[in-house]
């Protein structure tokens, strides 16, 4: 009773950390009156609820999960991929979108967990263990190519392709059949010509900002038969390039991959200004054609300087040049600038 | 008196304030005067862009204004360094102008076109040449031509052009001097005699709206012919030019079919005038991106607005970069708009107001009209 | 399990651990799969409020809200107890420490949810709003820093000031220039990187572009905004990337970057004036989805009787 009397206090009562369930409290209570031979009037007729016991079935085990060692291994407990089973695995997991103020769903019988892709099969320390074991079947890397430069210059082809590893019941990904192709331009032994033409062939396959040529094959079901298609096209493209053509005579200077001054009407525009200038007659197409230009003082500046304008871009920088190429020939003062 | 009194006080306002010059003749202008403004005469400005050559948002700023002030700036007195300097016996030399919108190629142009006509030059000025190609009223007057075949005439906009190269040089014109060398037959009944004066041609091409485009051709001619001879000097001065050369038109015949530029008698007319071919001659152009569509707009280069054609058609020539305003130009230009009362307010505005505009002098006057 | 120690195994190395063995890409976190201790797990629950002879505990217990009320009942005897003080001091025509002040800028009242959450009790509007009056009375008397850790247990520090508080310290360029690179500048479907490089000429390169790389005046604005406003326009350098959406996200973005990395380059004052014109405060919204049924996100069709 004096616990009872100290319980009811009313400051020191109040401490929300501690649960008291009414009922267990009730329980507790009859014990102790029962002790003390106190008997209080039960006007209510309240009678105390005995414990039922609750009939268990003897044949069903109890989960294995919770049977396992905390220092078992792993990997003969879980070898293969394999969806998720709850009394497999030793794993407090919930998974489930609940609403505000209640907890996900536990593991048991809960499909979300069994729709996840899981990667139990291929713990760290299975891996290492797996690593280990295949250990014997590899050969040491070679010790000279011990750098990118070396690996790049003994073996400038590069060759791509992806394996995919999933959760599925097949292990083949349709997408590692793709193989990719990849070879600097610059390795490749191609004289102007060949170059010109074998970056026609490639189209835009060729990055000119990393001068890299990327052939990616995915036609064929299998990778090996998209690797030898990819390798038929590069050598294909390559000796094509050396090949010359008899139509490729025809090319007219729309068809040029670069500005060649001599052959364009800039040339003809400035021998007839040189032609007017130095008060001769007109000269003929083909005498225009075979005119040096050293003999126009600052001419081959003014070639160059066109040459950069149509090459390499029209920038601020070529236009300047340009502008003062032209200011040379023409006699101009030159460019004022700001102060 | 009160007047007078007015005027006084103004003059010696002007010479004080740091953004004006008192220096009216663009002739004298120097790199001392960059940045700074000087007005021009109103007659002037009447006889020299009375028909267009000034922008329109800034024809409607000196109305504002009440006064034509132009800023002196770095490309013109290039350009006029130049031409002070050419040999005129050697054949005529190009200068493209370039830059971005906005930043002052055809206020640039009309500097130059009052130099061209205080040294007395002969003008052939077209203000916009899109105006011809790319603008189609309602109304576009558009026949074949008679004379050549496969051509088509803008006989309108020829004649309107006739009466502003009448006016530009009215002066000029006056000059017996400026002959015709041929004998020229519009028709049966019409023709204009050898030796009457240039001004009777072009008279005739006013009158008779029907040959405009063939006395074009023959202006062109003859004034080739007078400055090869040494009659006169010509400044040639074509707003827009990279028009030419872009590949359409807007133009249609009567049977739908769209029109080339150089299908365009004009254009072949005033393509011949800016070849080198000739002598005693200036010839300026500036290469637009407001004067073709928008999808050949990424560049404001030369070479990518005038193409290759263009190029050719031109080099060499002189590129003149029309750039935006530089620190001191933007402080005058901004302490003349205080002036007149364009922009208000605090101080610290101009800074904001420099990089906002990052100092494009269109965006800078658009921005300031609200203030 | 993954092969490490179980001592120093963490919390987030569990998860980090589950995010491996089970990888889901459900959208939602909250979806994903988790392992936590059950306190996490379960939200707390009252606990039994009467004893044995079915009397409440808690001699507010018919309040109906006995947490709550017994927070302003503390909160009263607080504010009767400082008066008692501070009649007493002044009796003694003493001063109080001017030193001993609490610091409570850095800090704001918990918000509503959270005072739920400590109370285990639903509160209203209004009686949050008690709440906060009566706190704020405790604050505002002159010996308020002798309940410090009555009122520290209501106040939680402000989110955007805590960042502020971490500025990171500039680095240098071969030039000698200080610089700093703000990442991941977001504002609607636009994200980009901002450098900031310190004696400059008010140069701004936005993919390699100057100012002009915005054709609107308001986006142009929009970069200006935080260097007008702290005054460094003109003595620091710009360079942004920027990429995705269009120019007034791209400029927003900008803008922020630009502010956030100013923080290094300006002075406590305007770091907080900074703060309060919004400069430093990310812009999260983005463009509503369409719904069906309706021509827009909000629209809805033109109403007719029938």
């Amino acid at each position: 009773m004096s616990l009872f009397i100290r319980n009811y206090k009313p400051g020191s009562v109040y401490n929300a950390q501690i649960i008291w369930r009414y009922h267990s409290n009730k329980v507790d209570m009859a014990k102790k009156e029962e002790e003390e031979e106190f008997r209080v009037l039960d006007i209510l007729k309240t009678r105390t609820r005995l414990q039922k016991k609750v009939a268990r079935r003897t044949d069903i085990q109890p989960d294995r999960s919770e049977k396992m060692k905390t220092d078992q291994n792993w990997g003969n407990v879980w070898p293969g991929p394999r969806s998720f089973h709850p009394s497999s695995v030793p794993l407090p997991m919930r998974q489930g979108y609940v609403p505000k103020g209640q907890a996900p769903p536990g593991k048991k019988a809960n499909a979300e967990l069994m729709k996840v892709p899981n990667f139990l099969h291929l713990t760290p320390p299975v891996i290492k263990m797996q690593c280990e074991a295949i250990k014997k079947f590899c050969t040491p890397w070679p010790e000279l190519l011990n750098n990118e430069e070396a690996i790049e210059k003994n073996y400038p082809v590069e060759i791509i392709t992806s394996d995919y590893c999933h959760a599925s019941p097949t292990i083949r990904n349709p997408l590692s059949r793709i193989a990719t192709l990849r070879i600097k331009l610059s390795d490749l032994k191609l004289d102007k010509h060949a170059r010109d033409k074998f970056l026609r062939l490639v189209g835009d396959k060729y990055n000119e900002s990393t001068d890299l040529v990327t052939i990616t094959a995915d036609r064929c079901p299998i990778r090996k038969q998209n690797l030898d298609y990819v390798n038929y096209l590069l050598t294909a493209c390559y000796y094509e390039s050396w090949n010359v053509e008899d139509w490729e005579k025809d090319k007219t200077l729309e068809d040029m991959e670069y500005y060649d001054f001599d052959q364009n009407p800039s040339k003809a525009n400035l021998v007839s200004w040189f032609m007017r200038v130095s008060k001769k007659g007109d000269l003929s197409d083909e005498e225009i054609k075979v005119f040096d230009i050293n003999n126009i003082p600052h001419g081959p500046e003014y070639k160059k300087a066109v040459s950069d304008l149509f090459n390499n871009s029209e920038s601020d920088q070529t236009l300047q040049d340009y502008d003062a190429a032209v200011r040379k020939l023409l006699g101009l003062p030159e460019k004022k600038v700001a102060q | 008196m009160f007047t007078r009194n007015l005027r006084v006080f103004f003059r010696r306002y002007s010479q004080t304030c740091t953004f004006r010059t008192s220096e009216l003749s663009p002739a004298q202008h120097s790199e001392n005067q960059i940045g700074m403004f000087y007005t021009i005469d109103k007659n002037l400005c009447k006889q020299l862009f009375g028909h267009g050559g000034l922008p329109k948002s800034y024809m409607k700023q000196t109305k504002t204004f009440t006064e034509t002030t132009l800023m002196v700036r770095l490309p013109a007195l290039d350009i006029m360094n130049c031409i002070k300097n050419t040999d005129f016996d050697k054949p005529v030399v190009r200068y493209v102008l370039y830059g971005e919108k906005g930043s002052g190629k055809s206020l640039t142009m009309a500097h130059l076109l009052h130099y061209a006509h205080e040294q007395e030059f002969l003008i052939v000025h077209v203000p916009w040449v899109s105006e011809w190609l790319r603008r189609v009223p309602r109304h576009k007057e558009m026949a074949n031509s008679p004379t050549r075949e496969g051509f088509v005439d803008l006989p309108l906009d020829a004649a309107a052009w006739l009466l502003h190269f009448k006016t530009q040089n009215q002066t000029l014109l006056k000059n017996p001097d400026l002959k015709i060398s041929k004998e020229y037959t519009w028709s049966k009944r019409e023709s204009t005699a050898e030796g009457a004066p240039l001004l009777e041609l072009v008279e005739l091409g006013i009158a008779r709206v029907k040959y405009a485009c063939d006395v074009i051709d023959a202006l062109v001619y003859e004034i080739k012919l007078l400055s090869n001879n040494k009659r006169c000097k010509t400044f040639v001065a074509i707003d827009g030019f990279n028009t030419f050369f872009y590949p359409l038109t807007r133009l249609r015949t009567p049977t739908k079919r769209t029109v080339a530029p150089e299908e365009v008698s004009l254009t072949t007319s005033f393509l011949t005038l800016t070849k080198n071919d000739w002598t005693n001659g200036v010839v300026v152009v500036t290469a637009d991106q407001l004067a073709v569509p928008e999808d050949h707009q990424e560049s404001y280069l030369p070479k990518y607005l005038l193409y290759k054609k263009g190029f050719e058609h031109l080099d060499p020539f002189v590129p003149i970069e029309v750039g935006r305003y530089s620190e001191r130009e933007f402080l005058t230009c901004a302490s003349y708009y205080r002036d007149r009362l364009w922009l208000r307010g605090p101080s610290e505005l101009e800074d904001e107001l420099k990089f906002t505009s990052a100092c494009n002098p269109y965006k800078f006057m658009e921005l300031c009209a609200p203030l | 399990m993954m092969g490490e120690d179980p001592e120093t195994f963490t919390q987030k190395d569990v998860d980090r651990a589950i995010e491996y063995l089970f990888p889901s890409g459900i959208y939602d976190p909250a979806a994903r799969p988790l392992m936590k201790p059950p306190e996490e797990v379960f939200p707390n629950r009252k606990a039994a409020e009467f004893d044995e002879a079915g009397r409440p505990h808690h001699f507010l217990f018919y309040t109906g809200k006995p947490n709550f009320f017994k927070l302003l009942h503390d909160a009263a005897e607080t504010i009767q107890t400082l008066y008692k003080f501070e009649d007493k001091v002044i009796r003694k025509k003493e001063i109080p420490d001017p030193n001993a002040e609490l610091e409570l800028l850095a800090s704001v009242w918990i918000t509503r949810e959270e005072l739920e959450q400590s109370l285990v009790e639903k509160i209203t509007d209004l009686e949050y709003d008690n709440f906060k009056l009566v706190m704020e009375r405790i604050v505002s008397l002159p010996y308020s820093y002798r309940c410090k850790e009555f009122i520290e247990k209501y106040r939680k520090p402000l989110a955007s000031q805590r960042f502020a508080l971490e500025i990171p310290k500039p680095s240098y360029d071969q030039d000698g220039r200080a610089f700093i690179t703000t990442y991941e500048c977001l504002r609607k479907k636009a994200r980009g990187d901002v450098t900031i490089r310190s004696p400059g000429t008010g140069k701004i390169t936005i993919n390699g572009k100057d100012l002009t790389y915005f054709q609107d005046v308001q986006s142009r604005e929009q970069v200006l905004f935080p260097l007008i406003f702290s005054e460094m326009l003109g003595k620091v350098d710009v360079e942004c990337n920027i990429e995705g959406g269009g120019p007034s996200g791209q400029s927003g973005a900008i803008r922020w970057g630009i502010a956030w990395g100013l923080r290094s380059f300006v002075d406590k004052n305007m770091l907080e004036a900074m703060q309060v014109a919004g400069l430093l405060t990310r812009d999260h919204r983005r463009r509503e989805r369409k719904k069906p049924g309706q021509p827009g996100a909000r629209k809805k069709p033109t109403w007719k009787k029938r």
